[in-house]
């Protein structure tokens, strides 16, 4: 597992790391106290995807599969597929932590913008957060791995806001709160589709950088 | 004797019937055989099959066909265990752009099951790039991101490197640190170790090379060991009259109406008899060009072979 | 060792030249192991190809004999053979002497006085 877990930090930056596992959890954590989960959810998408371009280095992007050095070794493929799988992990982990304790403070601080979520049960609480979370990790992977086909920051950014937008027309589907729990059930599915979809695209990528 | 004695060598690689097709262009090699325990250069014009050749070899294209076998193995699809033992440096994007020095180390270890952590940041120390252990890959020059890729693969226990334009984006001190590498590499493994690589800068690479192989139009027009070579072309220069004479005998020429200067094959000096030449032993840079020379698409100025009397009359 | 690249004579040459006189003037021993080809090559910054073919032309000549996978050994130096060999280089030297007083005029007689006189210096210093 160390293993795993160091091929996939080998492909990021210290400034990824820092940026990614203290920055920008603690600024949205503090976007959250002032405007809500439904912010946060809604900018997960553009930070995660404008990120992966600017400091994961773009592995994702066309450029980035035709490593050499990778390709010299047996186990360059593995490293990679590693990689990104590690990756889309992190990217739900990263909500799944989020999301709960901006939550939590929220609920601690009483703060006035979010007073309909202070009146939540602590089931519909579960399954409103079970919904942020599940939609804004699709989303994320979703811009992600569409971020690919372009080579540009402006296309990354594009897809960015375009996940962003989309997350905050979800928050208007009908009878959200009722439906919560379905709807994030939904999003998982669509997410684990689009992910294996990423992983596998990658692997077919990288794959064809011996054949190209 | 030497002749006989020369092919007695075993070989690193042995390919046969290697080809890859592009539009355009095609690699067809026959026959290609690397001796073990020496230094071969490759060389040819851009667009020879240089960098396509190297990268067949070392495992990062698999798109061609013929059968390659390496280390005296039988002939069959490159693994990782050979990839293990071979070290390749490319001119394409080699490292992630925004990995630093540390981080190279690091995916070495991951991907090479053979790499010394020691030996690399010695070796990083003695080309002079640890002052960068921060700094970012696309923030290197050309020269320490080759210098990285060398440290890289030294650092490993190899027993074949495959250096696709090592020296280009060397200055001329590290060129010669290049060839020093080179040899000692060669020197400690004690004739089991060898090393291909390509190379456009003939003459600085020159003192470090056993064996040419010189390519064109995806051919391999000539090879063999540099001291044979020697033998087999010699250098001739000749006075501007003879020069039409001689066009005909020479491998390829060039001239003004001064004098022409000319590769020969050594068989066919005694057709230049009765010229006014003086024949020099060639470098292996002018028996290269030469040989290029008689087989390039290039459009080379051919001089009219006016004599000087014809102009003054 | 003294390598000189444009001297015309071919650098293989000048290697097995030099390793020659040291063989034949005693200062490398009979049974003594040359240096190893590569690494020769190494410490005279030259290819490995160019040292094995400077061995090889020792070797031709019977000086050093090759001993697969340990590298060139020094034969022993028959006393016959050697003599042999610096009788001719004695006879070169006369031979460039003959001819250079045949350029400036010199008789006979006269070149034969210069080499005595010449062996007088010697034994008086």
């Amino acid at each position: 597992m160390t293993k795993k877990i160091k091929s996939y930090l080998v492909f990021t930056s210290f400034l990824y790391r820092l940026v990614m596992f203290l920055l920008i959890p603690v600024a949205l954590t503090v976007i959250g106290l002032q405007f809500g989960i439904p912010m946060v959810a809604a900018l997960i998408p553009l930070v995660e995807i404008v990120s992966d371009y600017r400091l994961f280095g773009g592995i994702q992007t066309k450029e980035a599969v035709k490593l050499d050095f990778l390709n010299t070794s047996g186990n360059g493929r593995a490293i990679m597929k590693t990689a990104i799988s590690l990756d889309i992990f992190r990217k739900l982990v990263s909500v799944v932590v989020i999301l709960p304790i901006c939550f939590l403070l929220i609920l601690l601080t009483s703060a006035e913008q979010s007073s309909d979520v202070v009146s939540f049960g602590s089931d519909t609480a579960v399954s409103f957060l079970c919904f942020a979370a599940a939609s804004c990790w699709f989303f994320s992977v979703l811009g992600t791995y569409m971020g690919r086909f372009g080579s540009q920051f402006w296309f990354s950014l594009l897809m960015g806001y375009l996940g962003t937008i989309l997350e905050v027309f979800c928050w208007f589907l009908p009878n959200l709160l009722r439906y919560a729990l379905l709807y994030a059930t939904g999003f998982m599915v669509l997410g684990i589709w689009v992910s294996i979809l990423a992983v596998k695209t990658i692997l077919k990528k990288v794959e064809g950088s011996y054949y190209d | 004797m030497e002749e006989n004695k020369l092919q007695e060598f075993q070989n690193v690689i042995q390919a046969t019937n290697i080809t890859k097709k592009y539009h355009g262009f095609a690699l067809q090699l026959p026959n290609l055989a690397l001796p073990k325990g020496f230094a071969t250069a490759l060389i040819g014009e851009n667009g020879a099959g240089k960098t396509t050749l190297l990268n067949i070899l070392a495992g990062i294209r698999l798109d061609f066909k013929g059968d390659i076998s390496y280390f005296g193995k039988p002939k069959g699809p490159i693994n990782s265990e050979i990839q293990e033992r071979i070290g390749y440096t490319g001119p394409r994007s080699y490292f992630l752009p925004h990995w630093t020095l540390s981080q190279v180390e690091e995916v070495n270890e991951l991907l090479f099951a053979n790499f010394h952590k020691d030996r690399f940041r010695n070796i990083c120390q003695e080309l002079g790039i640890t002052q960068s252990k921060v700094k970012e890959i696309k923030k290197l020059s050309d020269g320490n991101r080759m210098k990285l890729m060398l440290a890289s693969v030294l650092a490993r226990d190899t027993k074949l490197l495959i250096l696709d334009e090592p020296a280009s984006p060397l200055d001329p001190l590290m060129r010669d640190k290049l060839c020093d590498l080179i040899r000692t590499y060669l020197a400690q493994g004690n004739g089991e170790r060898s090393v291909f690589f390509s190379t456009h800068n003939i003459s600085d690479m020159e003192n470090v090379t056993d064996y040419a192989i010189i390519m064109d139009h995806g051919r391999i027009v000539e090879e063999g060991f540099v001291e044979d070579l020697k033998e087999k072309y010699i250098l001739v220069k000749g006075d501007g009259e003879d020069a039409n004479a001689a066009k005909e005998i020479l491998v390829s020429m060039t001239g003004s109406t001064y004098g022409f200067e000319g590769l020969c094959a050594a068989e066919n000096l005694d057709r230049l008899a009765g010229m006014n030449v003086v024949s020099e032993v060639p470098t292996l840079s002018q028996i290269s060009v030469g040989i290029m020379k008689a087989n390039t698409n290039l459009k080379l100025s051919t001089p009219s072979f006016t004599t000087h009397r014809e102009i003054s009359s | 060792m003294k390598l000189l690249q444009n001297s015309g004579v071919p650098i293989y040459q000048q290697i097995s030249e030099q390793l020659k006189s040291d063989i034949l003037s005693g200062k490398r021993k009979e049974g003594e192991y040359l240096p190893s080809i590569r690494g020769l090559a190494k410490d005279l910054k030259i290819s490995v190809i160019t040292t094995m073919k400077a061995y090889e032309q020792l070797e031709a000549e019977g000086l050093v004999t090759a001993a697969p996978g340990k590298g060139f050994y020094i034969n022993a130096q028959d006393s016959e053979m050697l003599r042999e060999q610096h009788l001719r280089k004695v006879e070169e030297s006369l031979m460039s002497a003959m001819q250079a007083a045949e350029i400036a005029g010199m008789t006979d007689a006269e070149l034969l006085q210069t080499l005595e006189a010449l062996l007088c210096i010697k034994e008086g210093s």
